[in-house]
């Protein structure tokens, strides 16, 4: 068995913007091109066409297109959407919770087997887990950077030791974890600081993100690094929230995974950018962001589950002409090539 | 997100009822990853070649159905219409005249209100082609 391949829709969002790709191509795409990748997830209100009411006709198609392309239906992504009542009513937990078993449905008639939940309270799963527990449909909260997995109450991005204190106390088998590759984050990612230089009208702003990411890497002093960052480039990281993202490193370590080992039972591989290793011509990797570490402990626990590609570097390169736009596919298809050979398969 | 392309030169041209011009309109598309309901939409103000549209003369259609903008604002809008993923709403301006064809400067802001992120609100400004 061993780790299986998947991919979000969600990575070929833009295609399906423009109106160049359906999700139908969409499978095609992933059954096709990606060398044993049998794993489709997508975010509800994304692909479902006509959502929260696609009629059974979708139904049937989609169960058909999924079963002539043999893949399974590994997880549906939902939101919470509090504030959906207007500004003076954000939802209760109970109402979050209806919608949620409204999603629990969707997914069944759609063949999902898990639900990735990100926002949701663990006081809103509890009332959904008994409709989830009769549907065999598991609830997974996403770990997403910056949150991390050694956390607990009353700390930043803390949910995870929470859940899983509430997850051993009851002993539920519809509630777990769905890990973002994002947070084991190596560095910058050339491209995201590209799109910072180049958005606040920096000429060069391809040599000056080379020379920032230079220093990022080589500096061992954060407050050093800020302080020469906000000295030299006043213009480009003004807004603390994205010194924030772009210095915090890892909101994980890879080892963290075992401590929720039993629960796991999906993740995303997170990607931004699959560039080619220098002097391995075919061969892949993304380098903001650790993937040989938490492979190789997904591994050592004997997960068994899906990996599921989101690729998400197409908004960073949508403010210049679509001559420049990020190629989808492309990226996809890379870091499945970088996939198969960190599982070794 | 989709900033620069939310705002489409498909479909933009004056519309016509009993053979007299009453108005014109446009299509956006969302400037999100995935579809939100109607009364997620915190606002979207057009300005055409220097002008603001007024918003009392702006209606939206989605799906056969139309409404008036500022009805979507309100607090009882129902919660299940939904402005799905690279879907076009059209937005129908009643000025009683129409609009001159050809190329007019526009300027469209769009806010929209998500689930774990403060609103976000893109701007689209570009030159494009009423027909």
């Amino acid at each position: 068995m061993g780790i299986k391949r998947g991919v979000s829709l969600y990575s070929y969002q833009q295609e399906e913007w423009f109106g160049r790709m359906t999700w139908r191509e969409e499978l095609k795409e992933v059954a096709t091109n990606l060398d044993g990748a049998t794993g489709i997830e997508i975010i509800s209100e994304a692909t479902i066409p006509h959502f929260p009411f696609p009629g059974e006709e979708f139904y049937q198609e989609w169960n058909f297109e999924m079963a002539r392309w043999g893949l399974e239906a590994v997880t549906m992504d939902v939101f919470p959407d509090p504030l959906m009542f207007r500004r003076d009513h954000v939802m209760n937990e109970r109402e979050q919770a209806e919608r949620l078993k409204m999603e629990l449905r969707i997914a069944k008639k759609m063949g999902f087997k898990n639900l990735r939940v990100l926002g949701s309270e663990i006081k809103t799963v509890a009332l959904a887990l008994p409709l989830a527990e009769e549907l065999d449909i598991r609830i997974n909260q996403e770990i997403h950077f910056p949150s991390g997995i050694r956390r607990g109450k009353g700390q930043f991005g803390g949910k995870t030791m929470d859940i899983l204190e509430y997850i051993e106390k009851t002993g539920t088998k519809h509630y777990g974890f769905h890990p973002d590759f994002g947070i084991f984050k190596k560095g910058p990612s050339p491209m995201y600081i590209e799109y910072y230089f180049r958005t606040a009208g920096e000429e060069h702003w391809k040599e000056k993100s080379a020379d920032f990411i230079e220093h990022f890497n080589a500096s061992t002093n954060e407050e050093e690094l800020t302080k020469w960052v906000m000295d030299t480039y006043p213009n480009v990281f003004n807004d603390p929230m994205i010194l924030e993202m772009e210095f915090k490193k890892a909101s994980a370590q890879a080892e963290d995974l075992k401590l929720i080992a039993p629960y796991i039972y999906c993740c995303h591989g997170k990607f931004y950018q699959m560039t080619e290793i220098p002097g391995k011509p075919g061969e892949y990797e993304e380098v903001s962001l650790d993937y040989e570490n938490p492979i190789r402990v997904l591994k050592e626990i004997g997960y068994e589950g899906y990996i599921d590609s989101e690729y998400e570097g197409q908004r960073n390169q949508q403010d210049r002409g679509l001559e420049f736009m990020a190629d989808e596919i492309e990226e996809v298809r890379r870091h499945h090539k970088m996939m198969k050979r960190l599982i070794g398969e | 997100m989709y900033d620069k392309h939310i705002l489409s030169d498909a479909g933009a041209r004056s519309v016509w009822e009993n053979g007299k011009k009453y108005g014109y309109q446009f299509n956006l598309t969302i400037n999100y990853y995935r579809g939100l309901p109607l009364c997620c939409v915190d606002q979207i103000t057009m300005i055409i070649d220097g002008e603001q549209v007024p918003y009392e003369q702006m209606y939206v259609q989605h799906r056969g159905r139309e409404y008036p903008y500022l009805d979507i604002l309100k607090d009882d809008f129902p919660t299940d219409f939904y402005w799905l993923f690279g879907e076009y709403l059209t937005v129908v301006v009643k000025n009683g005249k129409g609009i001159e064809q050809g190329i007019h400067h526009c300027k469209l802001t769009l806010g929209t209100r998500r689930s774990y992120t403060p609103t976000m609100v893109s701007v689209c400004e570009k030159d494009v082609t009423f027909a």
